[in-house]
């Protein structure tokens, strides 16, 4: 019986492995260093994304929303796109401003970048949209699917 | 994948005055192909974008040299110097090369150590508050009921005391952390989960198996981050009562400071009561422990240059129980009239790190705690102290593909009670034990998807010697949803019975120690699998399923089964294993609703002399779901959560002990309703047990022979053995072990929750 059941698990995995899939997203997103130098190229709005680790919508987001066609060819041709993990540790250079993570506990914290661009508490995942001007014009902590997105950013325009 | 764009201008005028100007154009092109939307600039003034065959044109540029600049999404920037003659029109044709590996030019290099809680080799589980409100409970040791593969497990029927299994290893074999700052205890799953309301807390994280070598010897069975919410999230103040129909009330309160810019604070109570007296087992005897409990906490987070951190947390609490006899009032504590188990317990903790003004990161752990227990068991007395103070120096480095942690540390334990166990000679004499080790860790990046963690600790135990504790843990990212772990190590546990072993807190039955008992040993392995998958209609499943295996030498097991009047604490001579599946199914629907469904078959045995016995109060399987669905047009948030446990191995006092040997198959199911409609308001209310299963179904009783718990009409053979007499027939004594579930049935619960932002 229990050898059964472990022999079950390990079948269960090398099925599981099989079904392993390669897909990776079409979206074309840049670094909070770059944008700057973008908008005096060319100006566009920024859609931000900023995600956690541990955040299963952030994940599913990632993996469902802009993986959408239609979705990501509308914000590669019209947008530049960041996003941003937030409790990552690395700094970042932002209009000649160095942002750092800000610790609350060993190996705890929040990245100081997010608190510019979230104006409440931040809760994941965290959509913000910034005009040509980088003003905040929207801002949304929820899962949006790809429908709920294109409607938004048809609304904004 | 990250795939990055970038463009880059640059443009440097050299040119003089001049008034006469030429037009520039040309095509830019890769691979043969056209580049659209390729930015040219010459200068800052003279922009261009090439049109949808790869040209562009740039006119009226006045005579001289310039520096050309094309950029363009996904390709390398060209960079040219140019000159622009008289009357002459400018040809450019450039080839851009692709970039394939833009994602390296952004890491700006940090000093900090960035590695992400996804990249670590060993498998961690998140569990935000929301998971815990989906069955309210009086505090966060409750609450992990819910989590798979763990276990809050009573230890004792009538003073209802408990600590937290991982896959069914002990309590102490696993730490508690708030933000990743332990408390050095190994009494922390008993106490170090209260009063942090849940507002305060952003998530849960749990480790299952030996986590790093950071956290010490005893650190095999896993660990419980409890992850705070930082200043900006946390509300201003918020509230949290409930009470259900038995009147058990639990209130939280949180609130935020900060002081100017220095610093900034949370702090946090919670406050449970429960003071019927409820009988519905009809045995004279409480069903549940009666008890109020009030715990503090506080943190601070000192604001420092370059964010450097010192963080401190801080929480007192004080408890007072009671149970036994429906007639038992104060009165009664310590005295042979009327039983009653009372308990007492007072209890500081202060633990944090500060992050050391150097170049190199040193971070210095500091944590230290106070423990004072006075408890009466009928008229056993027991009253202990426990003082431990633990101080860790810690150093990161990053050198290429190596991640190097190390550190020194040390730990002091103080241990008094007014047992025989800590006096020698007549006279008291107080253990003091001191934990002085060292320990360096190197996470090696082997390949991208292959990570390797290697630790080595040494710790030399001035009571038992010297403590080698090896860890090794092996990540495959096979892509970002198919994730394989591998982590293994060994642990060490100095077992010191009365604080941390609740089962031989029972007054019933006197505790007998066999000889000097020698630290607990034990090998650990896990097998970790984890699969994302998302369809496009937004729904995901996560699957994570485990394989753990344990096997302890020198384990200390209480024989309950040798003499119903004593636990006899031994050595196990011979081996124990504890062995088992684990397996978890999250399925988030894009319409909100969202299942969990968890299951775990194990196996916890112990083999002396070739004779295989299973643990006692220990099940073969467990299983725990939740449902939960929010209706967004009425605001009305749905929850359905439950447990289902297979049957256990229960103590027995005798050949004639009428109460069935094994636990049967049994189910606890819960639903909420939970309004969102008002203002800052949010109500809730439900229904726990709702199948009203009580451990005394199928049973004349449960705790034997409460009639007489003093044991004054028990008679005894000439060998010490209890006799069946009349006013005694099942030769039985006064017992409490026997209780292996929650003794409450149905009931109704309502609550109110308010929060200011």
């Amino acid at each position: 019986m229990e050898k059964a059941v472990v022999n079950t698990w390990f079948l269960a995995l090398a099925f599981a492995f099989l079904n392993v899939g390669n897909s990776y997203g079409q979206l074309k997103t840049i670094g909070f260093e770059q944008l700057d130098s973008l908008q005096t190229v060319q100006k566009r709005p920024v859609l931000l994304f900023f995600h956690a680790d541990w955040c299963t919508f952030c994940q599913s987001m990632k993996n469902t929303t802009f993986k959408n066609i239609p979705l990501s060819e509308k914000l590669n041709n019209h947008f530049y796109i960041i996003s941003f993990n937030a409790e990552q540790q690395e700094n970042v250079v932002y209009k000649g401003k160095t942002f750092k993570f800000k610790p609350n506990g060993n190996r705890t914290g929040t990245h100081e970048i997010v608190d510019l661009f979230a104006t409440a508490a931040t809760t994941y995942p965290l959509i913000v949209i910034l005009n040509r001007e980088n003003e905040i014009i929207f801002e949304y902590s929820n899962y949006l699917n790809a429908a709920e997105m294109l409607k938004i950013l048809e609304k904004l325009e | 994948m990250k795939k990055i764009i970038l463009l880059f201008i640059l443009i440097w005028i050299q040119s003089g005055y001049s008034q006469t100007t030429a037009s520039v154009f040309g095509n830019i092109s890769s691979e043969g192909k056209a580049v659209i939307n390729a930015h040219v600039v010459l200068n800052n003034d003279f922009k261009s974008e090439t049109d949808s065959i790869g040209n562009f044109k740039i006119e009226n540029v006045p005579v001289g040299n310039y520096k050309i600049m094309v950029a363009a999404m996904g390709y390398e920037n060209i960079r040219k110097n140019i000159s622009i003659l008289e009357n002459v029109a400018a040809e450019f044709n450039l080839e851009l090369k692709k970039n394939e590996n833009i994602l390296n030019e952004i890491v700006v290099s940090g000093t900090l150590k960035a590695v992400r809680r996804m990249e670590s080799p060993v498998p961690v589980e998140v569990y935000t508050p929301v998971f815990f409100k989906k069955n309210p409970t009086a505090n966060i040791f409750d609450a992990l009921q819910n989590v798979n593969g763990v276990r809050p497990q009573l230890n004792c029927g009538v003073c209802n005391t408990g600590d937290i299994h991982i896959n069914g290893l002990e309590g102490p074999y696993t730490s508690v952390l708030i933000d990743g700052m332990p408390i050095v205890s190994s009494l922390s799953t008993v106490y170090g989960l209260s009063g942090i309301p849940n507002s305060l807390v952003e998530r849960i994280e749990i480790v299952k198996g030996p986590a790093s070598s950071l956290y010490g010897s005893e650190a095999v069975g896993g660990l419980i981050n409890i992850i705070t919410k930082t200043p900006k999230n946390a509300p201003a103040f918020s509230a949290d009562v409930f009470t259900t129909s038995w009147l058990e009330t639990n209130v939280d309160i949180g609130m935020k400071f900060n002081v100017e810019k220095k610093a900034t604070a949370l702090f946090g109570i919670n406050y449970f009561t429960y003071n019927e007296i409820i009988d519905n087992d009809n045995d004279n005897f409480t069903d549940v422990t009666l008890q109020n409990r009030i715990s503090v906490f506080q943190k601070w987070n000192f604001n420092r240059k370059d964010n450097r951190l010192f963080s401190i947390a801080a929480r007192g609490m004080y408890e007072d129980r009671w149970g036994g006899d429906v007639r038992w009032n104060k009165s009664f504590r310590g005295g042979d009239q009327i039983y009653g188990e009372s308990i007492y317990t007072k209890r500081a903790e202060l633990f944090g790190n500060y992050e050391l003004p150097t170049a190199e990161k040193l971070m210095l752990w500091f944590s230290g705690n106070v423990h004072y227990q006075d408890s009466r068991y009928g008229t056993t007395s027991y009253i202990a102290n426990q003082k431990i103070g633990f101080l860790q120096l810690t150093w990161d480095k990053k050198t290429g593909r190596h991640d190097l942690l190390s550190g020194i540390s040390s730990r002091y334990t103080y241990y008094d009670d007014n047992t025989p166990a800590t006096a020698r000679f007549e006279t008291n004499n107080p253990e003091n034990t001191w934990l002085p080790g060292i320990f360096i860790q190197d996470e090696l990046t082997l390949a991208e998807q292959h990570k390797l963690l290697l630790g080595f600790r040494y710790d030399y135990n001035s009571a038992h010697g010297n403590i080698f504790t090896p860890r090794l843990a092996y990540k495959w990212k096979i892509n970002d949803n198919n994730i394989i772990r591998f982590n293994t190590g060994t642990g060490f546990r100095v077992v010191n019975l009365f604080t941390e072993d609740h089962a031989a807190l029972t007054g019933s039955r006197e505790v007998v120690v066999a000889g000097a008992l020698k630290p607990e040993r034990s090998v650990n392995a896990n097998l970790n699998y984890i699969r994302k998958m998302f369809a496009s209609n937004g729904t995901s499943i996560n699957l994570e399923t485990s394989l753990f295996y344990t096997r302890f030498g020198n384990r200390i097991i209480g024989n309950y089964e040798l003499d119903p009047n004593k636990i006899i604490y031994d050595n196990l001579d011979g081996h124990a294993i504890s062995k088992g599946i684990t397996a978890n199914l999250d399925f988030s629907f894009s319409n909100g609703l969202k299942v969990i469904a968890g299951a775990t078959m194990m196996d916890v045995y112990s083999v002396e002399n070739n004779v295989k016995s299973r643990q006692l109060l220990t099940e073969k399987f467990t299983g725990t779901w939740s449902v939960s669905y929010k209706i967004t047009q009425i605001q009305l948030g749905f929850d359905y959560s439950g447990n289902v446990y297979g049957p256990m191995k229960l103590p027995l006092l005798g050949e004639l002990d009428p109460r069935s040997p094994d636990s049967p198959w049994y189910s606890l199911q819960n639903i909420q309703f939970t309004y969102y409609g008002f203002k800052n308001f949010e109500a809730y209310a439900g229904i726990k047990n709702l199948l009203d299963f009580t451990p005394k179904k199928n049973n004349p009783f449960l705790i034997s022979r409460t009639d007489d718990p003093f044991d004054r009409n028990v008679e005894y053979g000439t060998n010490g053995q209890v006799l069946a007499t009349p006013q005694n027939p099942y030769g039985l004594t006064f017992d409490t072990t026997y209780i292996y579930g929650p003794n409450q049935g149905i009931r109704g619960f309502f609550g109110l929750r308010y929060t200011m932002k």
